[in-house]
């Protein structure tokens, strides 16, 4: 008997140990695939909110959403985002656009470095940004430049030509020793100058805004649709972007195509984004799509 | 006689011998039932280091998850990651600000929405808390920047973060205003080398 009350004691002692341990294991571990599927959960918010706030940003900006800019903004973000992740937990993450998914609306001319001159993919400093288009206020041409040469004729000209032939020029040039001179030469001779103080001035050329004040008028009397050449391009620095309609017609050999960071180049605008975002760690691996309207009504 | 006697004295000593046993069992079974009752007590009680316990700890690092949560919905972060005097580059929180005091206003005379909530879900019950801005510099490194300090975290301490972009057209919510954009130079993060993105920060607040 007393051979059996020892055994029994030791027995329920080890299912003691045996109990124990277990609710101990289960109250020691954090549950680290809930963990994890929270942790994704909130990255796919934090995201989605990044990203419509980019992509708000570049609207505000430019009026539009251009394909290669987001692209490239959406990558570095993502590089951004692996490295914060990583420094806290064995986790990648991995944001990008969607392309085949997402849908377009027009095509972008642009040149997006200050400091580059308005020169075609050749080097070309007589060339042709577009023919055959039509510029209005929905297809915008806005730059902001800073010419590097005092007067005609040296100075940067942009030409615009109507189907009748009738002729419209824009040049910028210095004037010395802190304003640029913005000098118009309608299609009847007539002449408008604006001045204004500094060196890089901003000038919407379709909507005829010189640094935020109207200055003249774009191309009256000439016959759409219209080519729109470049006379010196060498001799300002800046940025520009045009929108032009499906008509337009573009020399593949003045613009880079490819999704690189060379100017200038031609690239498309976005009216629905659609944004792939993956994350992986040793608990959990998810994919997410979200999707962000930047114009309705698109195609 | 003799025989009769020796027979009842050794029924005698098997009734004893019987008793002890039944004895000895019962009290085996007294000393388990104690030994298992006081082995679940271990594990019931607060952790054996002294500590708070692991389910209080658990739910303070909820309850500042959602904070953060909450901050990240209203745009709190954003405003509180912006929340910068350029002038004197350092945070618009004050130092010399102390819990229960009201919360810092804004550029637009608002308090500090991060702050309200805060102060409302830990400062009333007696928990402290401290509110960090983890940068990434040109360098690929991570910097931090306290916002607003009380104190040393203790031991029991637990963090939340949560992480915005920031770029260049947001408003810097502290006077004077401007966007962040035109005061990079002066603002704590790096301007890192994107046209549009100017960091990636996460707001990290530790609560004990």
């Amino acid at each position: 008997m007393l051979v059996g009350a020892v055994v029994i004691a030791v027995s329920l002692l080890a299912l003691a140990v045996v109990l124990n341990s277990t609710i101990y294991t289960q109250n020691t571990n954090p549950g680290d695939t809930l963990g994890e599927t929270r942790e994704v959960e909130k990255q796919l918010q934090v995201i989605q909110t990044d990203i419509t706030r980019l992509t708000d940003r570049l609207t505000q900006r430019d009026s539009y959403v251009d394909t290669r800019e987001l692209n490239a903004t959406l990558a570095f973000y993502s590089d951004r985002k692996a490295e914060q992740i990583v420094n806290r937990r064995s986790a990648y993450i991995d944001v990008k656009l969607n392309r085949s998914a997402s849908s377009f609306g027009r095509e972008v001319l642009r040149q997006s470095e200050r400091s580059g001159e308005i020169v075609s993919k050749g080097d070309d400093r007589d060339w042709t940004l577009v023919e055959n288009t039509t510029f209005n206020e929905s297809t915008p041409f806005k730059m902001e430049i800073e010419p590097q040469d005092a007067g005609y004729p040296t100075s940067t000209a942009f030409i615009v030509e109507g189907d009748d032939g009738g002729i419209w020029r824009l040049s910028v040039a210095q004037d010395p020793p802190n304003a640029v001179e913005v000098n118009v030469v309608y299609d009847n001779g007539t002449t408008t100058t604006a001045t204004v103080s500094g060196t890089l001035t901003q000038i919407n050329v379709t909507s005829g805004i010189v640094n935020g004040t109207q200055s003249f008028a774009f191309a009256p009397g000439l016959e759409a649709p219209y080519d729109l050449r470049v006379e010196n391009g060498h001799r300002s620095n800046g940025t520009y972007s045009i929108m032009i309609d499906k008509f337009g017609d573009i020399e593949d050999e003045n613009f880079h195509t490819a999704p690189t960071k060379d100017n200038p180049y031609v690239s498309r605008e976005i009216a629905a984004a659609v944004v792939d975002i993956q994350y992986v760690s040793d608990e959990v691996s998810a994919q997410s799509q979200i999707e962000v309207v930047l114009k309705e009504g698109s195609e | 006689m003799v025989d009769r006697g020796q027979k009842r004295r050794v029924d005698s000593d098997m009734d004893r011998g019987q008793a002890y046993t039944l004895e000895g069992v019962v009290s085996a079974v007294l000393l388990l039932t104690a030994l298992l009752l006081a082995m679940n007590a271990v594990v019931i009680t607060p952790t054996t280091e002294g500590t708070i316990d692991r389910d209080t700890m658990a739910q303070l690092g909820t309850q500042t998850d959602d904070v953060l949560a909450a901050a990240h919905e209203r745009e709190a972060l954003q405003e509180a990651a912006l929340f910068w005097n350029v002038q004197e580059e350092q945070s618009a929180w004050p130092a010399v600000w102390q819990p229960g005091d009201a919360c810092p206003e804004t550029v637009d005379a608002n308090p500090l929405t991060l702050c309200v909530l805060l102060e409302e879900t830990f400062t009333s019950r007696f928990y402290r808390y401290n509110v960090y801005v983890d940068y990434q510099t040109q360098e690929k490194t991570t910097e931090t920047e306290p916002l607003f300090v009380q104190g040393t975290p203790g031991r029991n301490a637990v963090a939340a973060t949560r992480s915005i972009a920031l770029h260049g057209g947001m408003e810097l919510t502290s006077s004077p205003s401007g966007t962040l954009g035109n005061n990079t130079s002066d603002f704590y993060a790096d301007d890192l080398s994107d046209p549009t993105l100017v960091n990636v920060v996460g707001i990290r607040v530790v609560v004990w």
